[in-house]
């Protein structure tokens, strides 16, 4: 059975992870290959500060509220292990600012400690009259995903540097099962006019004072479009841009400036930091996270397709779960081909 | 008295702070710092320097908390401010665990630091040795960049410090017209305290820059301190013990013990291994004296035996020790006009 991932981000390799973990032992003959055109460090995973935190609403899409949770569940698991350093994982807190009460979000009792914040905290950040504090969880790509490969090279996972045109590409050489994680751009295997980008700059700084995530809100505005500032094991990465459509992945000037401005307003302290690097990334935004099973028929080839694609600003966040849901739909896929039984639900 | 000169013995964090209170609050005075070290080689270099306090028997509680209260609003605004990188004062959250429920669930300070409650048992499963916790946002200040930030604030006022091994504050009368003693452990042999005595500390200082939080043992023997740059591992309270030697096995000791309360620091690089004797005494020597010799008087202030909490109550014994010093100079200035009369 052959198996190609394309996409090698945090969905694509944890995908391809989950399903080798589970299913390489049951199907004996099992061979998976990945392919991107891009690997870490320049994926749009690699981009994103990596804190675990979902958006405010999941306006009823309790699906994606339980990936959420899972992928939280697994990670908080491998805290005390010996991997979590390599792996680029640990443990934040921090403060989301609002300058009116909202409801409680729907992940306020998957993370830790959630609490509304008290009126001296508030005293902190001016302007803001109402706010969460919790802890969460950071998995830093630039750590998690060589982590990944590793673990997919250790197991004879192959690897190749190129961009894949199409499915039939891929799938006409005897691959019975394609994974498809290719993100932003997954509309040029096959258009799909619900993924758009969600263009997104950061500025990493040197400020290793900060340890406490700060994530401000403009519930007019829309998600991230107001100051956040997150400190990771190295840099700070401070951000606040959301343009829709926009698929410019170069710096823009006037977007520096905003983040820039804005966040030494939230920060004072922040305009002694030292200025690293400016990154600008396409988060691949899209209304409902596409994952689901397709048979792509074109003549005489058919091939079975996994999408998993259009995690918008939450792909860390959800990774781990929607690479166990793509597992689940592999497994249904292999009790078709009557490869193998499914493996007993892993707790 | 035109131009009262006060000389300041210590230049820790109690002396720096009073120095700086005092050329604060007296215009007029003009105020010299004197030490034998300055950082990084003070007591106050080798603590983690966070405002957790520690609880005097010797001092009413009103008192202490006044001190802490005082002290981590001062700080709390530096933190906000453009200068907190500088001044090395910054916020940091966490939990004090307890292996076994404490008699007082609600330390005299849970309400000045931020958010204070207690852990939820989602949150205590990370301590499975530990089944009572506390969760709470504190602030730290790092040494050396906050004595430095001190020393600076101080030549700003023009303030004068010297390098000066001072053996009995009475060599200081000629100079001087008031004396404030900050000195510290320094203060056993300098005025011959006997009640004052060290407490030794051991501490590794670390590369761990992904340790975000505080963790501490609520017994005040393990901890986890993440400054700016490095990560303080603690430690040992020797009492009575004046080495400041480091010992390799207090370090593994160490080592281990925060290892089980964070497994993560494992991958802990760069390890420092310091020493300091905390100057302890059953309560903080804050009052006023007058050293006379042949009829020649010479006030002085004593700021000394914070032990274990200094940094929790450094600014509020400081202002303290200053309207102590104004205490003096009235009563300098009184006993001058008599002598006019």
């Amino acid at each position: 059975m052959r198996v190609a991932v394309i996409g090698a981000g945090v969905i694509g390799l944890s995908t391809a992870l989950c399903i080798h973990e589970q299913y390489h032992g049951l199907v004996p003959s099992l061979e998976m290959e990945v392919y991107a055109d891009r690997c870490t460090p320049h994926t749009t995973s690699d981009g994103a500060a990596g804190l675990w935190q979902p958006y405010l609403s999941d306006h009823g899409n309790l699906r994606e509220t339980l990936w959420n949770k899972e992928t939280f569940d697994y990670l908080l698991g491998h805290l005390g292990s010996p991997a979590a350093k390599e792996m680029g994982l640990f443990l934040i807190s921090g403060y989301n600012l609002f300058t009116q009460p909202v409801p409680d979000p729907s992940w306020k009792n998957i993370v830790l400690g959630f609490r509304n914040l008290t009126p001296k905290e508030l005293e902190l950040f001016p302007g803001y009259s109402y706010g969460w504090f919790n802890t969460a969880l950071m998995l830093e790509c630039r750590s998690y995903l060589p982590w990944l490969t590793n673990k997919l090279t250790q197991r004879g996972v192959k690897f190749f540097h190129k961009k894949v045109e199409s499915f039939q590409e891929v799938s006409g050489d005897g691959m019975d099962v394609v994974i498809n994680c290719t993100g932003v751009r997954a509309g040029e295997l096959q258009p799909d006019p619900e993924l758009q980008p969600g263009r997104g700059q950061v500025i990493k700084v040197l400020a290793p004072w900060v340890k406490h995530f700060i994530i401000t809100h403009d519930i007019e505005s829309g998600i991230y479009k107001s100051p956040y500032v997150i400190p990771g094991s190295e840099f700070t990465v401070l951000g606040g841009i959301y343009q829709h459509g926009n698929w410019n992945e170069e710096n823009s000037a006037q977007d520096h400036k905003t983040i820039w401005e804005n966040c030494c307003r939230l920060l004072p302290a922040l305009q002694k930091a030292k200025i690293v690097e400016e990154w600008s990334g396409l988060r691949p935004a899209r209304r409902w996270v596409r994952l689901e099973r397709e048979t792509l028929r074109h003549g005489h080839f058919q091939a079975e397709v996994i999408h998993n694609y259009g995690h918008g600003g939450f792909g860390i966040t959800s990774h781990w779960g929607c690479a166990m849901a793509a597992a689940r739909l592999f497994g249904s896929i292999l009790q078709e081909k009557k490869l193998g039984s499914p493996p007993q639900p892993r707790l | 008295m035109a131009a009262p000169k006060v000389a300041v013995v210590g230049a820790g964090v109690v002396g720096l702070s009073t120095a700086l209170c005092i050329a604060e609050t007296c215009h007029s005075c003009s105020v010299t710092v004197l030490s034998d070290q300055f950082s990084p080689n003070t007591t106050s270099d080798v603590a983690a320097g966070i405002l957790i306090p520690h609880t005097y028997p010797g001092t009413p509680i009103h008192v202490q908390k006044q001190w802490f209260k005082e002290t981590f609003t001062y700080l709390f605004a530096i933190s906000n401010s453009a200068e907190a990188s500088e001044a090395g004062i910054h916020l940091v959250s966490g939990w004090q665990v307890f292996k076994n429920t404490p008699k007082e669930e609600l330390p005299f300070w849970s309400d000045v630091v931020l958010g204070f409650r207690p852990m939820s048992e989602a949150e205590l499963q990370k301590f499975p040795q530990h089944r009572f916790g506390q969760a709470f946002a504190t602030l730290k200040c790092d040494c050396p960049p906050y004595l430095l930030w001190l020393e600076k604030r101080l030549k700003a006022t023009g303030v004068q410090m010297y390098t000066r091994k001072v053996a009995d504050l009475w060599e200081l009368h000629s100079e001087y017209n008031i004396v404030v003693n900050c000195a510290g452990i320094g203060a056993h042999q300098l005025v011959g305290d006997e009640k004052l005595f060290p407490v030794r500390g051991q501490v590794l200082k670390v590369h761990a820059p992904w340790m975000k939080h505080f963790i501490r043992d609520g017994d005040g023997l393990t901890y986890i301190y993440p400054g700016i740059h490095r990560v303080t591992l603690g430690g040992t309270r020797e009492k009575e013990i004046w080495s400041l030697s480091p010992d390799s096995g207090t370090t593994k000791d160490i080592f281990d013990r925060c290892c089980s309360l964070e497994p993560s620091l494992r991958g802990a690089q760069d390890i420092k291994v310091k020493v300091g004797l905390r100057p302890s005494r059953w309560c903080v020597r804050l009052q006023r004296e007058v050293l006379s010799q042949g009829g020649v008087k010479l006030p002085v202030v004593h700021n000394y035996g914070h032990g274990a909490g200094g940094f929790s109550v450094h600014r509020g014994t400081a202002k303290e020790a200053a309207r102590l010093v104004g205490e003096c100079i009235a009563a300098l200035q009184g006993s001058s006009s008599r002598a006019k009369l």
